[in-house]
């Protein structure tokens, strides 16, 4: 079984001269949560649509499942579950009855699973209660309900914590960590809320314009957001030796500029120059530095605009 | 597509648009009925005839037909459950079960009309065509009904369910194309119309005479009370060719087109 479940290669869509995606070559591995991080326009709806078969790209590839082949198969989307833009919701019917016509779109006949994903997202107890009625969070809830139903292998989630109330937004981080985890499901999930996307993801694929501007893991996310306590004085070896001495064990990087960074104290910055003072070390500078989440992507983003 | 079949049918009969138009075209039909007879009795004057013209199976079903078409095709682009059904079976599946049901739907509006004149005919009444339409000749034909005569009505209103299903199955590419049903029903309402002179104009000239036969628009196969079964067949299997044509158009235009 292969591991790749998507590669992507140079995928273009054009509108007459605008290109809503443009050249996006990804690969998205068995099991791992993807966050697709962009603001509105960036190009993430459009590549979720190619990637479902929703929509024709002008030029490049879309693989699904190891498949070798350049366009997505029926039987290589029957894989997939996705809920884009809006859930895809009769008003006039119950939660229960989109389930089971969903149900019967993607010939899965196992009629008990309806009350499994009412329970599943919360929803069991909406009974003979119209779609038409339900408050946004509702509605998201049973579009991701709708987007489970065929026991899908790669989930294509649009802003799904969209309209939620912070207990449904924890409720479906759980379940996203849950179904990747536990199933094996790879998740590509697109937000603009950073914060969010930080805590559920294992992958980041930060999109503008059209063009993938960078693609990381947690891991190099962390490093690259990570904030520290910046330390400079006049005697950079009598620094390191008090904080050696009087800050055991703390993680210390000597910088290249005769700084000192404190990755592990960004928040006490009190107590460690209380410390330093008692040493007789009297810092010429010390402050909290590092990117934040928002900044990190404002200047992978901003970079070709300036 | 067995499957977008079950979830169509599923769909369809929690239809609030289905359900008004079938009780119209049912109270509407009981109504026709009742006032051709009233016609023939003299309690309406020749003069209301063309009052009741309009309740006639032409104009309702020529208006509610493109109505159905559209909103059958529409109705998925607007909930999104598309999304799913292409996931599901594809887009050809997609196309054809729409095709089904739609022209299914659109040839059930016939009924109502088909049994106003089993019911009337069984009352022993008097009718008066208000128009020359098959149902109303069929209703006007005599009074009583033996069980010959019943299968003719039977297989006329048949017969011409699947005829006017067909000619307003152009309406299907329409949809797909503009997936706005109050657009397709206004295009479809006088296309109805048009396409009889159409066909009419087309025959008169030697060479395209042939090929208009090969379409539910040609006059001959309109059924009448005098209709033989071959007439009748053939009509059927012209209707179903042309029927599938149209699903085929609907699928070249849907085949690659973007899915917002």
């Amino acid at each position: 079984m292969s591991e790749d479940v998507l590669v992507t290669r140079d995928l273009t869509k054009r509108y007459g001269t605008h290109a809503a995606v443009d050249g996006v070559s990804i690969r998205l591995r068995r099991g791992r949560i993807y966050g697709l991080i962009g603001s509105n326009g960036a190009g993430k709806t459009s590549l979720m649509r190619l990637i479902s078969g929703l929509s024709f790209p002008t030029a490049g590839s879309v693989e699904l499942f190891g498949s070798g082949a350049a366009r997505p198969r029926q039987r290589d989307l029957a894989r997939m579950g996705i809920l884009i833009e809006t859930p895809s919701l009769h008003g006039g019917m119950t939660a229960r009855q989109n389930i089971h016509l969903h149900r019967l779109m993607r010939g899965v006949p196992d009629a008990a699973l309806d009350e499994r994903l009412l329970e599943l997202v919360g929803l069991a107890d909406t009974g003979t209660k119209r779609v038409r009625n339900f408050s946004l969070g509702m509605r998201q809830r049973l579009g991701i309900a709708l987007a489970l139903i065929a026991d899908p292998e790669l989930l294509v989630l649009d802003e799904p914590v969209n309209g939620l109330d912070p207990l449904g937004v924890v409720e479906v981080r759980t379940l996203v960590r849950d179904l990747a985890r536990e199933h094996g499901i790879t998740v590509l999930i697109s937000s603009h809320n950073l914060p969010e996307l930080f805590q559920t993801a294992t992958d980041y694929i930060i999109i503008d314009a059209g063009q993938v501007r960078m693609t990381l893991t947690l891991a190099e996310l962390e490093a690259r957001t990570q904030q520290y306590l910046e330390v400079a004085a006049g005697d950079i070896r009598h620094l390191v030796t008090v904080i050696e001495q009087e800050l055991p064990g703390a993680e210390h990087v000597v910088m290249p500029d005769g700084t000192v960074r404190l990755p592990h104290h960004a928040d006490e910055s009190e107590s460690v120059l209380r410390t330093l003072v008692a040493a007789d070390v009297w810092p010429q500078r010390l402050a909290r530095e590092g990117e934040t989440l928002e900044s990190f992507f404002l200047s992978v983003i901003g970079g070709d605009r300036s | 597509m067995i499957n977008q079949l079950r979830a169509d049918l599923f769909v369809l009969g929690r239809s609030t648009t289905a359900g008004l138009c079938l009780l119209a075209v049912t109270l509407t039909a009981g109504l026709y009925t009742w006032l051709q007879h009233s016609l023939a009795v003299g309690a309406l004057s020749a003069n209301s005839a063309s009052g009741v013209q309009g309740l006639s199976d032409v104009l309702l079903i020529s208006l509610l037909g493109p109505l159905l078409y559209g909103v059958i095709v529409s109705q998925p682009f607007d909930t999104k459950s598309v999304h799913n059904a292409l996931l599901g079976s594809g887009r050809g599946a997609f196309v054809g079960a729409k095709t089904v049901v739609a022209s299914l739907l659109v040839a059930t509006l016939s009924l109502p009309y088909g049994i106003g004149v089993l019911v009337g005919r069984a009352t022993e009444a008097e009718f008066a065509p208000a128009i020359p339409t098959a149902f109303s000749l069929l209703l006007a034909e005599g009074r009583g009904l033996t069980a010959a005569e019943a299968g003719t009505v039977v297989a006329v209103t048949l017969t011409s369910a699947i005829l006017t299903a067909a000619k307003l199955s152009v309406c299907l590419p329409l949809a797909i194309w503009l997936k706005r049903p109050l657009v397709v029903m206004a295009i479809g309402f006088v296309w109805s119309f048009v396409a009889d002179l159409l066909a009419a104009r087309l025959s008169d000239v030697d060479a395209l005479q042939a090929l208009v036969r090969l379409t539910p628009l040609a006059a001959e196969h309109l059924p009448v009370p005098g209709s033989t079964g071959a007439d009748m067949l053939t009509a059927v299997a012209v209707s179903v060719v042309f029927i599938a044509l149209m699903g085929l158009a609907s699928w070249l235009i849907f085949r690659r087109s973007d899915v917002s």
